[in-house]
């Protein structure tokens, strides 16, 4: 580059410059720079299969059981036995440890050695044997929320079915019929159904949301390091060349292999989430695959987008990682949109991760009419669309030297 | 001594020098702590929107419904008529739920028999899911305590006995630490924790990345670059050197996590239990083992975006090892193990341990002790490869006369 006289980089905005270039050329020297930098595997194949690989291992239990609960047992008797042989048969609660001191109960959840310790008192047993009530009590570690919420609900649960056990044998003592015991001591019965993912399994809520939430990092990442880069080193005129001038020409030329690319990492993931993880997808296959396609359409456009308005690689990257790296929160899988305030909710809505996650869900999980999804999948588009509108402003930094060599 | 006051503040100088690494390590840190508690302000879920399929048309159905939307939780939107009206509702995306009475729920009722009452959530939304089956199940657990103690009164109970016989083992649960059950100080604690090593690790490898760049063209005129590579060359001491550099951001980042604690704690109103000494003591060997981690890997960054382009992802990967949204309990054994070598595992299970729940020291001690040996271990790492980039550096400045 250097021993290029300088006059020849002013010819860049000359059309009679160009002779010739065509998308193949593009192509073919897109593939040459592939090929000679380590970054290129990198970003397009190795880190995202680590990235999915550590997402998937980590939730492979599914759905979280056996987690660590203490016991103290002041009681010892028969019946603060049963109570806890019902804790302990809690799907989520594995007791851990039996503590000999009810003041070491904070202590030991400082300590990070579970999730909850229950308190059962002495006397229980005589008092409720007396016809007494006694309660016993449950320290729940309030800040591990999604454990102390589903600690808390299965330990409500089996020591209300203890305590209904002792309230059935009352009513029967008074004459009713076993059954008409069972129906008197839990008047209304709820039945609590969690629709379309009737055992939270955490794969299918969080895994499959989180894997195109990697994918959008890295496609957004790649496009912008491989059209920034060409403003960097100072490459870009020499692209234009081998585009015969057209910036449409340019960009697709150099899209194709990342298209290519793309098209196998949507595959992998595709084999992952469906055929690995069977997660069964309940409404439209064809809503699935356009929602992936035309989220790394839509990533690749304003990845595009971000080196135009930045002209500079390393800050078009640095606002990448602000608009994808917290990403996620804003979608509204783990706290609803409904619950965001106005101005969470409509940055949410101006990435395309929200309306990808969205129309998964609702085409994967939930099995929604396709009339639901149609309209995210325009928005979507209007995020591929949209972004291109900076090309014209693309196209004048890549032919202007002076824009070129920016750190 | 003087080496090290130099090396830290000539880091200082790059730091500022630099408008990558300033954004990444001065203004990331404070712009991501501020937006990414954004979404979780409100931080409970409330008001989910309820549809109600009243079948049985009694006072009693109404009732529940009224004791449903009294919760709070969820605010009940519509009474329809059919099962398939509310969820062609839900499948549009515009309730979270439906409560079904059946018919003959108050003839059951009225007849002392077992009445059935559905709360159908959506489970794609587990926090929603989880209001509605609350909602419906404490108002239907609360009418049914009514119904039964009526019942018992009826047939020659006192009011007393009755309450006793109805659940004589009570359960009393004290919700530690977060009372509230907020979901701002479940997640931003632990994710500001993350933001402190992300943004040191991608900001090491941004200056090391310029500074690669910087030796491979020196003699570009066209790119005027601060030559970093010689400033190794004067530096008569790896070891002065390298904790001059820790300092630098030791510094920079005790500010920071006073700025978090101080302002977005007040802000987001977080429960704040430790004193602020623990914190820095405990966080210490934290920033110590990530600055440490940082300068290690930062060698393999050839250009300053390198660093940001491979670690971003890493930020999720690292929230979810942390342990504090998915127990650490159900990863895999060799997943659990591996991820005690990134700081923030220990650092943010300490962390939140420290500063939410109150502990000492001495009950964090194992984190601590931890991270520590990261430290160590990291330091020697950083040692190695700075050594060997020193020795490379003079080969170059030599064969270049």
């Amino acid at each position: 580059m250097a021993d290029r006289p300088i006059s020849e980089f002013y010819s860049y905005a000359n059309p009679s410059h160009y002779k010739g270039g065509s998308i193949g050329a593009v192509v073919a020297r897109e593939l040459r720079r592939i090929r000679a930098e380590k970054i290129y595997p990198l970003l397009m194949f190795i880190l995202p299969l680590i990235g999915f690989f550590l997402i998937v291992s980590t939730f492979q239990e599914r759905v979280p059981h056996d987690l660590p609960v203490a016991v103290f047992d002041g009681d010892n008797t028969p019946l603060s036995r049963d109570i806890i042989r019902s804790v302990n048969a809690a799907r989520t609660i594995q007791i851990s440890q039996h503590i000999s001191n009810q003041a070491s109960a904070e202590a030991w959840l400082r300590e990070g050695r579970g999730y909850a310790v229950l308190i059962i008192p002495e006397g229980l047993q005589g008092s409720v044997y007396s016809g007494k009530a006694h309660p016993v009590v449950a320290y729940i570690n309030g800040q591990w929320l999604l454990p102390a919420s589903l600690v808390s609900r299965d330990l409500l649960q089996s020591i209300t079915t203890v305590s209904k056990r002792l309230d059935a044998a009352q009513h029967v003592a008074k004459g009713a019929s076993v059954n008409q015991a069972a129906q008197r001591v839990n008047p209304i019965k709820t039945d609590a159904v969690a629709l379309f993912n009737p055992h939270l399994d955490y794969v299918t809520y969080l895994v499959l949301s989180l894997i195109p939430t990697l994918l959008q990092i890295f496609v957004m990442i790649m496009t912008v390091h491989s059209v920034g880069i060409e403003l960097k080193r100072g490459s870009a005129g020499e692209w234009m060349d081998a585009a015969g001038g057209s910036i449409v020409r340019a960009l697709v030329g150099k899209l194709i292999p990342y298209w290519i690319t793309s098209a196998a990492l949507l595959a992998i993931i595709w084999v992952i989430l469906f055929q690995y993880l069977n997660i069964a997808i309940q409404g439209s296959i064809w809503l699935v695959l356009a929602t992936m396609v035309l989220l790394i359409l839509a990533c690749q456009s304003i990845g595009i987008a971000f080196v135009a308005l930045t002209s500079n690689l390393r800050f078009a990257t640095s606002v990448t990682s602000f608009y994808t790296g917290p990403a996620f929160a804003f979608t509204g899988i783990t706290f609803p949109a409904v619950g965001m305030p106005l101005i969470a909710r409509v940055w949410g809505l101006m990435i395309p991760l929200t309306h990808a996650l969205s129309i998964i869900t609702e085409q994967v999980v939930m099995g929604a009419p396709s009339s639901v999804s149609l309209p995210k999948i325009g928005v979507l588009m209007l995020f591929v669309l949209l972004p291109l509108a900076t090309l014209p402003r693309l196209k004048g930094l890549l032919l202007n030297p002076q824009c070129w060599g920016k750190v | 001594m003087s080496q090290v006051w130099t090396a830290w503040i000539r880091e200082y100088k790059s730091i500022i020098g630099d408008r990558g690494a300033l954004l990444v390590l001065v203004a990331a840190a404070v712009l991501y702590a501020l937006i990414y508690p954004l979404p979780y302000k409100e931080q409970v879920l409330r008001q989910v929107p309820v549809v109600v399929v009243d079948q049985d048309r009694t006072p009693l159905s109404r009732q529940l419904t009224r004791m449903v939307t009294a919760t709070e939780v969820v605010t009940v939107t519509g009474v329809v008529g059919s099962i398939d009206e509310a969820r062609n509702q839900l499948m549009r995306r515009e309730i979270g739920g439906i409560m079904v009475v059946p018919e003959g729920f108050g003839q059951a009722i009225g007849r002392g028999e077992q009445a059935v009452v559905s709360a159908l959530g959506d489970g794609s939304y587990f926090l929603t899911y989880r209001q509605v089956a609350t909602a419906v199940l404490s108002a239907a657990t609360t009418m049914g305590a009514a119904i039964e103690v009526q019942g018992l009164v009826a047939r020659g109970s006192s009011l007393g006995e009755a309450m006793v016989q109805r659940d004589p083992v009570p359960l009393i649960t004290r919700m530690l630490y977060d009372p509230s059950g907020g979901y701002a100080s479940y997640v931003v604690p632990a994710v500001l924790i993350i933001i402190l090593q992300q943004t040191l690790l991608i900001g090491l490898g941004l200056l090391s990345g310029a500074e690669q760049e910087g030796s491979v063209q020196r003699n570009d005129s066209a790119m005027p670059q601060e030559n970093h590579a010689s400033w190794y060359l004067w530096t008569p001491s790896l070891t002065a050197s390298l904790t001059g550099r820790a300092m630098a951001y030791l510094t920079l980042y005790s500010i920071h996590i006073l700025f978090f604690i101080s302002v977005i704690y007040s802000l987001y109103g977080f429960p704040q239990k430790g004193s602020i000494w623990l914190i820095f003591l405990f966080l210490l060997p934290f920033l110590l083992a990530v600055i440490f981690l940082g300068i290690a890997i930062s060698g393999v960054f050839p250009e300053r975006e390198t660093a940001m382009q491979a670690l971003l992802f890493t930020s999720l990967p690292s929230v979810f090892l942390a342990g504090f949204s998915w127990p650490p309990e159900m990863l895999p054994k060799w997943l659990n193990t591996v991820s005690w070598l990134l700081p923030s595992t220990p650092g943010v299970r300490g962390y939140l341990r420290v500063n939410q729940m109150g502990a000492s020291l001495g009950e964090v001690w194992h984190e601590w002790i931890m991270l520590w040996a990261l430290a160590a271990v990291y330091l020697i790492c950083a040692l190695v490869v700075a050594r060997r980039r020193r020795c490379r550096a003079i080969t170059l400045l030599s064969s270049d006369g």
